[in-house]
């Protein structure tokens, strides 16, 4: 009896889950991603909407002017992408960046620079310009939210396709009863678990990191493409604009995220491994029944505030909501990070994870 | 040598009923052994406790190994079919192969691939648009690619053709079958496998009722088939079973003299469905 090649269990057993959940897990950020794509250019070369790319161009409009006198604000609130013909549009830009920069006083001529409908100028307010600069740190300049935005758009998916992922993981098999053809190969359920949860962790992260840099990489050529033809000087768009200090706060971001919501995954591969029925209702109705109870016991709300505190929310202001779990819009604060709350949640990922083994190895059967 | 299974005393319950009350058991290599059982006897719950997949009470070993808390290295030696149509459905062929090749060190890929080469299992089709018969002969091909010693099979044919079944058994006894290895066979088509059996093991709620090879069922039973005022003489001889043919009746004797009973009618060594039905259906 020779050992013929030599087993590779992890590679193929994440190899086996990438198969399982092509759809869910690769295609779906993919799609995503050329979606936003599509739409960032349709607002370049059809619209010349610069309020999507945020605050560099207005940044970059300010510094052209050499008094500084002027303040453009872009109303960012609506988000429907202006179309016009080819014609037309050239039409309605005429002369667009024919600023009126020696006249600062005088308002400037409408149709001048009424190339979008977002864009007002505005007399001079200084708090307001400071105001609009502020969330702008020195070395997260430029582009860098908008980046940032895309990248977190994917990540907020990915919270989303990994939870649909692990409620199914240790369900489906278990349903079309194809966990006893898993089980009948050399493969313990602590693999099993761990590679499912390896999936979560880094993989399909990994894929969405990948799907992100591309995408990233698309949208400051889309940017450039715009500043180009608004004859915008492309080198003052790109200034401050650390693409290795972002990249680095979008991992590291992920890096605290994953901590964050260990336990949550945790518990919702319990749920997987448990359900007779629907894991989603499994994972969520005992924490609403505690909860309620708790409410209505004690009037105190701890079970709901730590699932608060361990799930995704969006984080612009670290100093604010600091190291909670969430979309790091400028970067984790690892200093800030409630170290008690986060290591009980890994203690109690643990257990979850063990707990989930146990019911594999014995309570598999539906 | 020490034996590939050994079973002592192993019981469980589930709420009120024993599904193993109390089985003992060892079986050497180089045997196949067809364990028959009616409905909810245990079965299901004696292979599962020998593989792993349940707990149970008592002392069981299987290759030497406790199967439930050693499962997975057990499974690098012990293959089994715990039914048709366990094969994950999304899969594609190809991508099974890939798995089982990726995880299990005696799986050899190029034999599973040549056996498929005969069939109409291609790589690139997906589990699910495979036909019953196909998707057992797939699990067939993945289960006899293994180097394993032991080999588990819940009745690997249920819902197959008769031409499918035939050609299921006589591959597995052709081209895997050796002195090195064990199967254990459980199905209700007792007829099918009888002559590929070298043991019997008879289950009836949860207790093993008969545990033998087949060359000595010769020795201890056999079945007598009388007419005419025979049967009563027959009948009033102490039997395990009888059951009515044309113009007669035939009775199925244990550890009988032979001498006794063969004026009666004509002596023969009973089918192991009917020595079934004598020990268990009564």
């Amino acid at each position: 009896m020779t050992a013929r090649t030599p087993p590779n269990t992890l590679f193929t057993l994440l190899q086996r889950e990438m198969r399982e959940y092509r759809a869910s897990l690769l295609w779906t950020p993919v799609t995503i991603a050329a979606g936003l794509v599509l739409l960032l250019s349709a607002s370049v070369f059809f619209a010349d909407r610069i309020s999507v790319f945020g605050e560099a161009f207005m940044q970059v409009l300010e510094h052209e002017r050499s008094d500084g006198s002027l303040n453009i604000s872009i109303s960012v609130g609506e988000d429907e992408v202006t179309v016009y013909r080819r014609g037309e549009l050239d039409e309605r830009l005429g002369p667009p960046l024919d600023l009126p920069v020696s006249e600062p006083e005088a308002p400037p001529p409408p149709e001048a620079w009424n190339f979008s409908r977002d864009w007002t100028f505005s007399p001079p307010r200084a708090a307001d310009a400071e105001a609009a600069a502020a969330p702008v740190s020195e070395d997260l300049g430029g582009l860098s939210p908008l980046l940032n935005v895309v990248h977190y758009i994917l990540v907020l998916v990915l919270f989303f396709t990994t939870a649909n992922y692990l409620l199914g993981t240790l369900f489906d098999d278990r349903k079309d009863r194809s966990i006893l053809f898993w089980r009948s190969m050399p493969v313990s359920e602590w693999q099993t678990v761990l590679s499912k949860f390896a999936v979560v962790v880094v993989v399909a992260p990994g894929v969405v990191f990948i799907v992100s840099f591309v995408l990233q990489v698309l949208t400051l050529a889309l940017a450039a493409v715009l500043a180009w033809r608004l004859d915008l000087p492309t080198e003052k768009l790109f200034e401050g604009l650390a693409l290795g200090r972002l990249a680095l706060n979008q991992f590291g971001g992920w890096v605290l995220t994953a901590l964050w919501l260990a336990p949550i995954w945790a518990w919702l591969m319990l749920a997987s491994a448990a359900a007779r029925r629907s894991p989603f209702l499994l994972a969520v109705t005992p924490v609403v029944a505690l909860a309620i109870a708790e409410a209505l016991l004690f009037g105190s709300t701890y079970v709901i505030g730590a699932v608060v505190d361990h799930l995704p929310k969006l984080v612009a202001d670290v100093e604010a909501d600091p190291g909670s779990a969430g979309l790091y819009l400028f970067g984790p604060n690892w200093r800030a990070v409630d170290l008690p709350s986060m290591g009980g949640g890994l203690v109690a990922a643990g257990l979850l994870l063990t707990g989930a083994v146990w019911l594999r190895r014995h309570r598999w059967e539906i | 040598m020490s034996h590939i299974i050994e079973a002592r005393g192993v019981h469980r319950t589930f709420g009120d009923i024993r599904a193993l009350d109390g089985v003992d058991l060892a079986l050497d290599s180089g045997s196949v052994v067809g364990l028959i059982g009616p409905n909810g006897a245990g079965k299901t719950t004696l292979l599962r406790a020998l593989l792993g997949l349940t707990a149970c009470d008592g002392e069981l070993r299987v290759l030497g190994r406790d199967p439930l808390a050693e499962h997975a290295r057990l499974m690098q030696n012990v293959s089994f079919i715990a039914d048709t149509a366990v094969l994950p459905r999304w899969m594609r062929v190809e991508e099974l192969l890939d798995y089982v090749n990726g995880v299990h060190p005696n799986f050899d890929r190029d034999q599973a691939e040549r056996f498929l080469a005969t069939t109409e299992v291609t790589p690139r089709r997906r589990v699910r648009d495979l036909s019953k018969g196909m998707t057992v002969q797939l699990h067939l091909a993945l289960v006899m690619a293994i180097d394993a010693r032991l080999l588990v099979l819940d009745e690997p044919t249920l819902g197959l053709d008769i031409l499918y079944r035939r050609r299921f058994y006589e591959q597995l006894l052709n081209d895997y079958f050796d002195e090195e290895r064990t199967i254990i066979i459980s199905t209700h088509q007792v007829e099918e496998v009888e002559h590929i059996l070298t043991h019997v093991v008879f289950i009836n709620h949860g207790r093993l009722v008969l545990t033998e090879a087949t060359a000595r069922l010769e020795e201890r039973f056999v079945e007598l088939h009388a007419v005419g005022d025979a049967v009563a003489r027959a009948e009033a001889i102490p039997h395990v079973g009888k059951r009515s043919i044309l113009g007669g009746k035939a009775f199925i004797y244990e550890d009988v003299d032979r001498s006794l009973i063969a004026p009666l009618g004509e002596c023969r060594t009973p089918a192991v469905a009917d020595l079934f039905m004598a020990k268990v259906g009564g």
